[in-house]
């Protein structure tokens, strides 16, 4: 499966010269199956770089959680508005609301002058399962990772390789001064475990996470750590500060570079940037 | 091993910053944690992973006593209850045996934990020492 970036910012879209290298965009990722179709993890602003193929008969869309930078795209997708195509919307379960009503709190007025009922796709919502569900073709398997309000990780595989997807995580904050804790107590661990690619988020470094415990945003040092444990092979960081700009990420990276020999890749994400998993279609 | 539920391990970590004694049981009924405080309490050794009891073991090792003395069976505690009917239990002024044999009174809530969805993912237990003057059973 192809895996692409278009969006790797946190929190907050930062779009500035200073950002331009890294993208100021927030959270989106497609993946595309070698046995067609699409999958489209978050729906921050970098989903508006995300092309139409033309081709496609459904669309996926995979939320981990519901926080601002990873659904204020959906109003934008072209898919949404396509009426020859399908477009399902899954996203974690909650008691107190469906997912299609937490949504239209965003896409209704006077936040957004569309509401759902209007988009002219043929929308359908579903609540994440939590263990493992098909989508496109490709596995997927779901659980809960360590971040305020329901929050998912998303583990994808097929063609032969595996990929997760972690853009919001706090694994040190649910081990506490364990961390790194043992893979039974580690947040994540499991849908990490052993993983082609691995998208983490890496907002901080070390000083500014002592500033925002809690928040649920990972420390560098703690995303290299985990992946260590993990066996990623190949970890791309994510979910950059909006206040980092081009020259403190290249700064940061060679820092961690030159810290310590991982025994696996670290890319700094950013946009534009694609990868291949697996066997190629 | 397989990991943990969040639920649980989110727990876990919060047992480790109180002093309030506090034990887990994954939702088949084994125990998979218990903080510096509940250790003090019962006996169990500090070390993690070291007491490889599920709720009829660990109840049975404190033989709690029925109120008319006799010992009160295993699937009538607290912990057994809750797990089994999903609802939270509270008992008050409950004798049970310390590890040197002798008696103390105890007060003990107990509650299912469920994660999203609503699947169980195992039950969480307060206890402490009650004193046999208090009878709400409330006194810490």
């Amino acid at each position: 499966m192809k895996v692409r970036l278009h969006g790797t910012r946190g929190s907050l879209a930062s779009a500035r010269p200073e950002t331009s290298r890294y993208g100021g965009n927030t959270s989106c990722v497609s993946v595309w199956p070698s046995g067609g179709g699409l999958i489209v993890l978050d729906a921050g602003s970098g989903v508006r770089r995300l092309r139409d193929p033309g081709n496609l008969e459904r669309v996926d869309i995979l939320l981990t959680h519901l926080h601002m930078d990873h659904i204020v795209g959906l109003g934008f997708f072209w898919a949404l508005f396509r009426p020859d195509l399908e477009v399902h919307i899954w996203g974690p379960p909650s008691a107190g609301a469906d997912l299609q009503s937490r949504i239209g709190r965003y896409m209704s007025p006077p936040l957004f002058p569309v509401r759902l009922r209007d988009l002219p796709c043929r929308l359908h919502f579903h609540d994440v399962p939590r263990g493992r569900f098909e989508v496109a073709g490709v596995e997927v398997t779901a659980d809960l990772v360590c971040h305020p309000q329901p929050t998912l990780g998303f583990r994808l595989a097929a063609d032969g390789g595996v990929f997760t997807y972690m853009p919001d995580h706090e694994p040190a904050l649910a081990s506490g001064l364990r961390f790194p804790d043992t893979p039974r107590w580690t947040s994540g661990f499991d849908l990490l475990a052993g993983a082609d690619l691995a998208v983490h988020d890496a907002q901080y470094d070390d000083r500014e996470y002592e500033r925002h415990v809690g928040w649920g945003h990972s420390a560098l040092s703690h995303t290299l750590r985990l992946a260590n444990d993990a066996g990623v092979k190949h970890l791309v960081t994510f979910h950059h500060d909006p206040d980092h700009d081009d020259e403190f990420l290249d700064e940061l990276y060679a820092s961690a570079r030159a810290d310590g020999s991982w025994p696996f890749r670290i890319t700094p994400g950013s946009e534009r940037m694609a990868f291949q998993v697996g066997i190629p279609g | 091993m397989a990991q943990e539920p969040l639920e649980l391990i989110l727990f876990r970590q919060a047992a480790e910053a109180v002093d309030t004694p506090v034990i887990l049981f994954d939702a088949k009924g084994d125990l998979v944690y218990y903080n510096e405080a509940a250790a003090t309490l019962t006996g169990l050794p500090l070390e993690d992973n070291v007491a490889h009891l599920d709720v009829v073991d660990f109840v049975t090792r404190f033989r709690p006593l029925a109120e008319d003395g006799t010992e009160m069976p295993a699937g009538e505690s607290g912990l057994a209850q809750a797990l089994r009917h999903g609802r939270p239990v509270h008992k008050s002024h409950l004798r049970v045996h310390n590890p040197d044999g002798t008696q103390r009174y105890q007060n003990s809530t107990t509650v299912p934990l469920r994660g999203a969805g609503g699947a169980p993912v195992g039950v969480v237990q307060f206890f402490w020492t009650a004193d046999p003057s208090d009878e709400d059973g409330d006194a810490p």
